[in-house]
């Protein structure tokens, strides 16, 4: 059936599935920024770990989704649970590695000088550091938002309900409708996501120049 | 059954999926080479269509990987043909970027030594700015190949066939053996071909003289 | 052979609407040395880039060896140009000799054409070849990489030299040596060099004349000695710096000024071509207000005071 018949007759489906996957995304980006940070934050304390923990992170994540996938079910199951692995991996790290490097990049003497005055480590992490670092780590979220879309995606296999669902079914019942609708639709969230976050990481930047 | 019995009983098929899967990423990566690094020289030529190019190669990389698959069969069917050219359009970003950027940041005044001398726009590219591009052009060359060899694990679902059959039965009958039998191949040439491509590129920059 | 250069007319005007060169006309004579001086800003660069037409003219024509340069085909105006810029510009992945050999490819010399030149400009700049040949550029020290940067300049045999601020770059020992075998090339070649410096002291001892720009316009042009003398205006005076009158002394020999036969036993000696300056230096070093003069064979035949020069300079002002 067309595209178009399609979606008269399933759009309900398709907006429960689009539904599902914004409010997926929403929460593991959300959850994965606040643990990247936090991680990210602790990471770059200890300035050591951070040059040991950056070229890790670059490993792990240059690894494909499907494998993260695939090892993680043995371990978590299918369902929700099963994405933990690829959607920490995919999603905590780029965060995470960001904010250690970014943190690492800011000018050790603005520090001093922060310090210099009389404000607390905690206040020249939230006050100077951070903001500092603000532009590098919207890049981490950005990367981390467009591989959460995509791991979304895929997690469709392992019984996750998203738009990937309408994918797998067209691939399995060779149903072009659902599977270009599938397609098209997390094509434009992606890019949509992306453009966004571009947005942010610019005005990050004219803020601090 | 277990990892180990399993392998040494279908490692002929595990060796046949790994030529097959290596073979299409590399088919993939050769494509997107002799269409990337052209594009690249156009950015740096004529430099008013370089946002363009890098913009519109910087959305399909934005695009998930299984939606991309999942794009080409409507548009041209199922088998090996679409698995390569889903790969090819993912991996023009890192050639096309790093082709440019290479030719960007050769140093103003060699540029300039070049053109004083007399050499034309096409001896200069050919002679000085490519030669001296290489090592980053080859980064992004290693960045493609890692990440196709990673997507070739989708195309399986789209019957092209690759170490992807065994991560994705191993996944619908929940056997870890296959999962593993699949996997383990894909990061080491994942693995591999970073090392190897690392090793290249230190070379290159040694024999520009710069490293 | 050498050829002239001329400027008739030039202007240049930018995009953005800035004259970066007024009406600029000047004549560079075959086989001599100009020097364009001036303040950033003042379009010497920028003249010096259209003579290999880095950048065209908006008005106006130049001509070398009474050919104008919109006649010649553009790679064939630069092959025939040599090009020395501040920052060198070695192709950092090619030999020096590949370096060197660029020109003479180009045009299609034989190979054993090109081997030869290359090895006798690597004499001619001070590079022993046997050592020098294979070597990266990033294995040389600044002042061996603008020696090559030169050798290349000049490998096709061009009849004229264009020169960027070439020693700026470089420590003032090291720039000091190399002015100096600047001057014994082109003793040797007689070329046409065309120089930008913002560096007088180098102006003086480079150029057989010298033109001072501002703001795009030619404000003078003439002999070291004469711009030293007599400077144009306020402007200019200060560009030749408060020791000007000593930089004029720089320029006249000693035998110029000098009262002949036998002098006295004055410790100071001063050889006849050298400089007042270096006849005063001698004079204080010695702690003597005079200075005998010595010939080439080494025999007395004259003498000069301190007052003597000081007189000069003043009668010259």
């Amino acid at each position: 059936m067309t595209l178009l018949d399609y979606l008269h007759f399933q759009g309900d489906l398709v907006a429960r599935l689009a539904w599902q996957h914004m409010l997926l995304f929403g929460l593991s980006l959300a959850g994965a920024t606040i643990i990247g940070v936090g991680l990210g934050v602790a990471v770059a304390r200890v300035r050591w770990v951070a040059s040991v923990v950056v070229p890790a992170v670059n490993l792990l994540q240059a690894c494909p989704e499907v494998v993260l996938l695939a090892v993680s079910i043995p371990l978590l199951g299918i369902g929700f649970e099963g994405a933990l692995i690829p959607l920490f991996v995919k999603g905590v790290l780029p965060i995470l590695r960001n904010t250690a490097s970014g943190l690492a990049g800011v000018d050790a003497r603005t520090i001093e000088a922060a310090t210099g005055i009389g404000l607390t480590p905690r206040q020249v992490l939230l006050r100077i550091e951070l903001p500092s670092a603000l532009p590098v780590i919207i890049s981490g979220i950005r990367v981390s938002a467009v591989m959460l879309v995509s791991v979304l995606t895929l997690t469709a296999y392992i019984g996750v309900e998203s738009l990937g669902t309408l994918i797998v079914q067209g691939i399995a019942r060779m149903d072009p409708a659902p599977l270009i609708l599938g397609s098209l639709l997390t094509a434009l969230f992606a890019v949509a996501v992306n453009y966004i976050l571009v947005g942010a990481e610019r005005a990050a930047v004219n803020r601090l120049s | 059954m277990n990892l180990f019995d399993y392998l040494t009983a279908n490692w002929p098929r595990i060796l046949d999926l790994t030529l097959h899967h290596i073979e299409l990423s590399l088919y993939a990566v050769a494509l997107a080479l002799a269409i990337g690094v052209p594009l690249g020289i156009l950015c740096y030529v004529v430099r008013p269509i370089a946002a363009i190019v890098l913009n519109a190669v910087s959305i399909i990389y934005t695009i998930p990987t299984l939606a991309l698959f999942g794009l080409m069969l409507p548009l041209i069917g199922i088998g090996v043909v679409p698995a390569i050219v889903a790969v090819v359009l993912y991996s023009l970003l890192p050639i096309v970027q790093n082709t440019y950027t290479g030719l960007m940041v050769v140093a103003p005044e060699i540029r300039e030594a070049a053109k004083g001398l007399g050499m034309s726009p096409g001896g200069r590219l050919w002679r000085v700015e490519l030669p001296l591009a290489l090592p980053i052009v080859s980064a992004g060359v290693r960045v493609a190949v890692v990440n196709a060899v990673g997507m070739m694990t989708l195309a399986s679902l789209i019957g092209a066939g690759g170490l992807g059959d065994l991560i994705f039965r191993g996944i619908s009958t929940l056997s870890w053996a296959l999962v593993l039998a699949g996997s383990v191949p894909v990061l080491a040439l994942a693995a591999l071909a970073d090392v190897g491509l690392k090793a290249l590129e230190r070379r290159l920059a040694a024999w520009q003289g710069i490293a | 052979m050498a050829q002239a250069i001329e400027f008739r007319h030039v202007s240049k005007r930018f995009d953005n609407g800035s004259l970066a060169v007024d009406d600029l006309s000047f004549v560079v004579e075959a086989g001599t040395t100009m020097a364009l001086v001036g303040p950033s800003g003042c379009g010497k660069t920028t003249s010096l880039k259209m003579i290999n037409r880095l950048t065209d003219p908006t008005s106006g024509e130049i001509l070398v060896g009474g050919r104008s340069i919109a006649a010649t085909g553009l790679l064939e105006l630069r092959r025939s140009l040599g090009y020395v810029i501040q920052y060198v510009g070695l192709f950092p992945h090619m030999t020096v000799a590949e370096n060197i050999g660029v020109v003479p490819h180009l045009l299609g010399w034989p190979r054993s054409r090109i081997e030869a030149r290359i090895d006798e400009l690597l004499d001619l700049v001070g590079l022993a070849p046997r050592e020098f040949r294979d070597r990266r550029p990033r294995a040389l020290s600044g002042g061996q990489q603008q020696r090559v940067g030169v050798a290349r300049a000049l490998a096709a045999d061009p009849p004229a030299l264009l020169m960027d601020e070439p020693f700026g770059a470089l420590d003032p020992i090291t720039r000091d040596r190399l002015q100096d075998e600047l001057i014994q090339i082109q003793r040797k070649l007689r070329k046409t060099v065309v120089i930008v410096t913002h560096d007088m002291d180098e102006a003086v001892r480079l150029a057989d004349r010298i033109a001072v720009l501002r703001a795009g316009k030619l404000v003078q042009l003439g002999t070291p000695a004469e711009v030293l003398a007599s400077p144009a205006d306020s402007f200019v005076a200060e560009l030749l710096g408060r020791d000007r009158l000593l930089k004029l002394l720089r320029t006249t020999p000693v035998a110029k000024i000098m009262t002949s036969g036998g002098g006295g036993a004055a410790g100071a000696r001063i050889a006849e071509q050298g400089s007042l300056e270096e006849a005063l230096l001698a004079m204080l070093a010695a702690g003597q207000p005079d200075a005998v003069v010595l010939g080439s064979d080494g025999q007395l035949i004259g003498s000069v005071t301190a007052a003597d020069i000081v007189r000069s300079a003043v009668r010259r002002v």
